[in-house]
């Protein structure tokens, strides 16, 4: 049997003296300001699941696509393995490769997305906590869907997954609100207390005022130029999928928005001259830490929208138990940005990133191609002739978004480069005249 | 002809002439792909299931043009043939939402309008839950199926009632247990047919009308009860993981000296192991049997029970060794197979891992590894 080990905290303890750094850089270069912003509040989310493991409070291993709001009712600690991994990426761009070399000895298939396999090496390594119970939904795609069961089987904690039907359908939404309903019933066994409706109201709203600045945030990156940073969309999703509900998320969305719309006021961009409007509509790369600054500085492309920041969550009716639930089914199942595109049919990702690319004006889409996703590499001949229908310049290249081994920094922003000052920058070039 | 030979023909080609007889009535075949998509229902609509598989294809190139080389090869091959107009036979699709690069596929069948764009053909695939319990499952499973059987009676203007989803299921029940009896016959110390025999009677199980099938199976149940059976191996296999219509794939561990004598895939005993209920209301039995069945690794949380009918598998069929094949980039049927492996390291029986195309290639490496294997276990 695979051996797991007892959780060592010290790689997060480093981690969180290193993002408690983050905000003096801010001081010092202003264009990180909003680095400094999101590295206080990961500090704080790091900081509170050491805590939760030294005091004993329930953890909970909890999936992208369900989201934190219930369990903070709950007073139960979410540790969402998504972003354990990915965060710790913004200091070693090799950290996840020791956790990878680990689950594929055990055993683990190897071209099993490296976000689960990660996950799976980190359990059996002792770098994340030993969860009290996991939950799960069947979106966004098979890797996760399958991976977290591997980590239910090695931890043997109880577990509670949701099935996400493909449609939207009312019929759907009343499924999967029942799953929400049951999920309570699950957490007041686990934790032996009732649920407290008052709690989560006041979470709720909480998440629906951090909602409120995402949306002004998001349509205020519409303008051009556009006043808010590249990287802004992906610590969105971050703290979405992990701290949404909490305070200290509504403060970092409302400092975004304040950056941008005081940028915007002076009609000012990020960047002295937008060159690019870039529209990437896969996944991002967590491990090269600069890649955005390096776009932006050297090139003027700005990720104006990308999938993972493209959140359609709207402020939850909380006037009743059976509209909050309604409403928290409805955001987990629709609104999660990656769980949105990636299931049911194709058309909800073609539809989506059509409306991203019009309505924030792109120039290009990038697709940066995962090494262990399916979901979106089935679809990769009808986008490349939807681009071509409607003349989009349009990139994809292979990426592994944990592992630099796969495709080096250097390979891909050759790509990047290459294509961005070959093909869409003449063409941006040809329309204006 | 003896029974198996003939049994062995519709596994050759993707067309066979019973499916050219059914065709020149005017009847129509209606592809699917899952063992739980409910065919009773295309039976019920006087209409021929057909399991979807890629028989023939000798390359995936118009397929690769729509999915990334590291997608499942047996969609890819799929998407060539139907490019290439190899299932113009066809007048529908039915599948399920069975993995990523599955609802790809599916979505490029539906957006290209393939096989032929000027007759789009009825397509639909199931939104199924992917778990068996939970009291909200079955409620879910029955509107869906609802919603499959209104869209069959609108798009081919037909009505399809309980009684004939009734007649529908028993016939289907005739299938499966004709189909289960023969399988028992693999329990002999001495089986009547190989693997890959028993591979080839699946496919034809799944390629002819059902009333024609059951008629052979019977046959062939009486042509094999007294068979003197397969003496000559040196271990007995038992063959789990992702769909395999290939019984070349199968030959090739026989050629060995090893003799599939059981397996849990799609097309094998998955496909026949439970009866639906025939008491039940017909959408309901449907449902209920999808919940029942050996489940797919799909269904998560479920792999406490797919383990325990497979260690009784390996009883009763006095397994030898288990051979788990994994088409590439399988995500599904690799998590499932590292779960195996771990089991089977706890409870010391062999266990190999295979990992595969789904055009039959690599044949030495897989013989070097299946013959290491075969050294390890045998009798």
């Amino acid at each position: 049997m695979v051996e797991i080990k007892p959780f060592n905290p010290e790689q997060t303890q480093k981690l969180v003296e290193t993002l408690a750094l983050a905000p003096m850089l801010g001081e010092i270069v202003p264009s990180e300001r909003s680095m400094g912003v999101v590295a206080t509040a990961l500090a704080d989310y790091y900081r509170s699941i050491l805590s939760a493991v030294e005091n004993g409070k329930p953890i909970v291993l909890q999936q992208l696509c369900v989201g934190p709001e219930l369990f903070y009712a709950f007073d139960v600690q979410p540790v969402n393995p998504e972003a354990w991994a990915a965060v710790p990426l913004l200091t070693n761009p090799e950290m996840a490769v020791p956790y990878l070399e680990i689950a594929e000895n055990a055993g683990v298939a190897a071209d099993l997305c490296s976000v689960n396999r990660t996950m799976i090496g980190e359990l059996i390594g002792g770098s994340i906590p030993r969860p009290d119970f996991i939950t799960w939904a069947s979106q966004p795609c098979d890797s996760i869907k399958v991976g977290y069961y591997i980590a239910k089987y090695l931890t043997g904690v109880p577990m509670f997954f949701i099935d996400s039907p493909q449609w939207d359908t009312p019929e759907c939404l009343d499924y999967y609100a029942h799953q929400v309903r049951q999920l309570i019933v699950f957490l007041e066994e686990q934790t032996g207390r009732k649920l407290d409706w008052d709690r989560l109201k006041e979470v709720v709203e909480e998440s629906n005022r951090a909602v409120e600045y995402i949306i002004e945030l998001n349509e205020l990156r519409k303008l051009v130029p556009c006043p808010s940073d590249s990287r802004v969309p992906t610590y969105l999703f971050i703290t979405f999928m992990t701290m949404l509900g909490l305070p200290g998320a509504t403060a970092m969305y409302k400092a975004f928005r304040d950056e941008a719309k005081e940028r915007a006021q002076k009609k000012e961009g990020v960047v002295p001259e937008e060159k690019i409007r870039g529209i990437w509509f896969s996944i991002m790369v967590p491990w090269d830490l600069f890649w955005q600054n390096w776009l932006q500085e050297e090139l003027g492309h700005v990720n104006v929208m990308d999938m993972f920041g493209y959140l359609t969550a709207l402020p939850i009716d909380t006037s009743t138990p059976d509209k909050l639930i309604r409403g928290l089914a409805e955001r987990w199942h629709m609104a999660v940005p990656m769980g949105r595109q990636a299931r049911g049919i194709v058309d909800s990702y073609f539809n989506d990133f059509l409306y991203v690319y019009e309505e924030w004006k792109g120039d290009c889409l990038i697709l940066a191609g995962n090494s262990g996703c399916r979901w979106l590499k089935g679809a990769y001949g009808m986008l490349r002739e939807i681009c071509r229908e409607r003349e989009i310049p349009a990139l994809q290249f292979d990426i592994d978004i944990f592992d630099p081994r796969f495709v080096s920094a250097q390979a891909y922003r050759g790509q990047v480069e290459d294509f961005l000052t070959t093909v869409v920058m003449p063409a941006k070039a040809a329309k204006k005249r | 002809m003896s029974m198996i030979e003939q049994l062995s023909g519709p596994a050759k080609a993707l067309l066979n002439p019973s499916i050219e007889d059914w065709r020149q009535q005017g009847k129509k075949v209606l592809a699917y792909y899952c063992p739980y998509v409910p065919e009773e229902m295309i039976v019920a609509a006087g209409m021929m299931p057909f399991a979807m598989r890629a028989t023939g294809s000798a390359s995936s190139e118009e397929g690769d043009i729509y999915a990334h080389s590291a997608t499942c090869s047996f969609i890819r091959h799929i998407l060539d043939h139907a490019m290439n107009g190899a299932y113009n036979f066809l007048d529908g699709f039915i599948s399920i939402d069975c993995c990523d690069p599955f609802r790809r596929m599916f979505d490029v069948w539906r957006r290209k309008r393939v096989p032929v764009p000027e007759k789009p053909l009825f397509l639909q695939i199931l939104s199924v839950p992917k778990k068996v319990t939970g009291e909200e499952v079955l409620p879910r499973l029955i509107n869906e199926f609802a919603g499959l059987k209104d869209n069959m009676e609108r798009y081919f203007g037909l009505k399809i009632t309980d009684e004939d989803l009734r007649r529908a299921i028993k016939t289907c029940n005739e299938s499966r247990r004709l189909l289960k009896e023969v399988y028992a016959l693999r329990k002999r110390p001495a089986p009547p047919l190989t693997g890959g025999q028993a591979l080839e009677m699946m496919i034809a199980a799944t390629s002819l009308p059902k009333e024609e099938c059951n008629s052979l199976l019977k046959e062939l149940l009486a042509e094999l009860s007294n068979a003197p059976g397969q003496k000559d191996y040196q271990a007995r296999l038992m063959v789990i993981g992702s769909n395999l219509d290939n019984p070349d794939y199968l030959a090739v561990m026989e050629e060995l000296g090893g003799l599939v004598v059981a397996d849990y895939f799609c097309n094998g005993a998955m496909y026949f192991w439970e009866p639906v209920d025939e008491a039940l209301p017909p959408l309901e039995a449907l449902a209920g049997h999808v919940l029942k069945s050996p489940s797919c690794p799909r269904m998560i949380g479920d792999f406490p029970r797919r383990l325990e009918l497979i260690r009784e598998m390996v009883k009763d069929y006095r397994v030898d060794g288990i051979i788990v094949q994994r088409l590439m980039f399988c995500d599904i049927w690799g998590a499932e197979a590292t779960l195996l492996r771990w089991e089977a390291r706890k409870t010391g029986l062999p266990l190999l891992v295979l990992e595969r195309e789904y055009a039959l290639s690599g044949v030495g490496q897989l013989k070097t590894r299946v013959q290491a294997f075969l050294e390890t276990i045998r009798r």
